[in-house]
């Protein structure tokens, strides 16, 4: 398979190569460290629906209303001889505004508050855009992320409500960006996608307990929920995890966290907060995942 | 009190002993501590559990 900028161009411009870039239709956040071995498997479908569904750091490809380029112009300076040079190359930027709805936003805003994450790039043409490191790999670019609390009094420009703002963190990776064409149509990607759930706390946390409502996107609440399907991601307490999960029977569940198996473990106390998510898996793949949240003693 | 039947406890509780297990249940659940130890994969012993524990014979 041919793609863009297979051929190099030595000498003179390769006219079979001309082609202006696509337009951004989405970007999937991922991992930072999310990478695919080789070429081959960045273009199987298969690779990206088995990442997807393993939930390890890949989400859906987010669809974008709108994008604007902010990358500032490189700051060139004049030396008191008259000589002009770039004293500085700023990283790329930009503003995205995402399709989305008040409620998954809700979780977006929470979850991308300036934290570094992977981005790979998705065309309106079909191509996805990443880059190849030295030994073949194709990752996604670095960039902190962050979104703003949707906008509500723009009645003009309701549609880029929902911003999320995209420093990249490395020239490097964008000098060897390269853009992919797969044979499969990128719509593919969100039927892989796990149901979307909201989760919220609901309480503050008496004795280690709390509550947290789990419901679909802007709908009922979910139940059938036990313990192995909330999954903790961090905590300033590494002996910190799930004691109890109790489901009312309304989307509500109660929840208790302590140190471990002991008669009387230390509770989930002042100064200490884990972060986590609810995630259902069925026979290895995740069929519900949640945005994360962080609950603080 | 929590309603047993409509919870899931951590599989660590397990290495709780039966006495232990049942103390820290009965502070927070309603319901059949011994199916929950059981649920968890404890095992019970039923001599130690029901019967009172025998003062040690002196020497």
């Amino acid at each position: 398979m041919k793609n863009l900028c297979d051929t190099g161009n030595p000498v003179g411009l390769n006219k079979d190569c001309l082609a202006f870039p696509s337009r951004v239709k989405n970007i999937a956040i991922v991992d930072p460290a999310a990478k695919f071995n080789s070429l081959e498997e960045a273009l199987s479908l298969s690779e990206w629906q088995a990442k997807i569904q393993a939930s390890d750091g890949f989400y859906i490809p987010l669809g974008l209303a709108n994008s604007e380029d902010t990358t500032d112009d490189p700051e060139i300076k004049t030396t008191a001889l008259g000589y002009k040079f770039v004293a500085s190359e700023p990283n790329p930027s930009a503003t995205v505004y995402l399709l989305s709805n008040p409620c998954d936003f809700k979780d977006v805003v929470r979850t991308l508050r300036g934290g570094t994450y992977g981005i790979y790039l998705f065309f309106e043409n079909g191509q996805i855009g990443g880059w190849f490191n030295e030994v073949g790999e194709f990752k996604p670019f670095k960039a902190s992320l962050f979104a703003n609390p949707f906008k509500i009094h723009d009645n003009a420009n309701t549609e880029n409500a929902y911003r999320v703002w995209i420093n990249y963190q490395s020239n490097d990776e964008h000098k060897e960006r390269a853009f992919l064409t797969p044979s499969w149509g990128l719509s593919l990607l969100p039927e892989s996608m796990p149901n979307g759930l909201n989760l919220r706390q609901t309480s503050v946390v008496t004795s280690g307990e709390f509550t947290v409502n789990v419901s679909d996107r802007c709908g009922s609440g979910v139940t059938g929920l036990v313990l192995a399907d909330f999954e903790m991601l961090d905590s300033n307490n590494a002996d910190l995890e799930f004691a109890t999960v109790t489901d009312d029977g309304n989307g509500n569940y109660t929840v208790t966290v302590d140190d471990g198996a002991n008669l009387t473990p230390t509770v989930f106390g002042s100064g200490e907060y884990i972060t986590f998510r609810v995630r259902v898996e069925a026979t290895g793949l995740t069929t519900d995942i949640s945005g994360t949240i962080t609950v603080n003693a | 009190m929590l309603d047993y039947s409509k919870s899931s406890i951590n599989q660590n509780k397990s290495n709780l002993s039966p006495e232990n297990f049942k103390l820290w249940f009965e502070s927070k659940f309603k319901g059949d501590w011994k199916k929950a130890y059981k649920d968890i994969g404890g095992k019970i012993d039923k001599k130690k559990v029901e019967q009172p524990k025998e003062s040690e014979p002196s020497e």
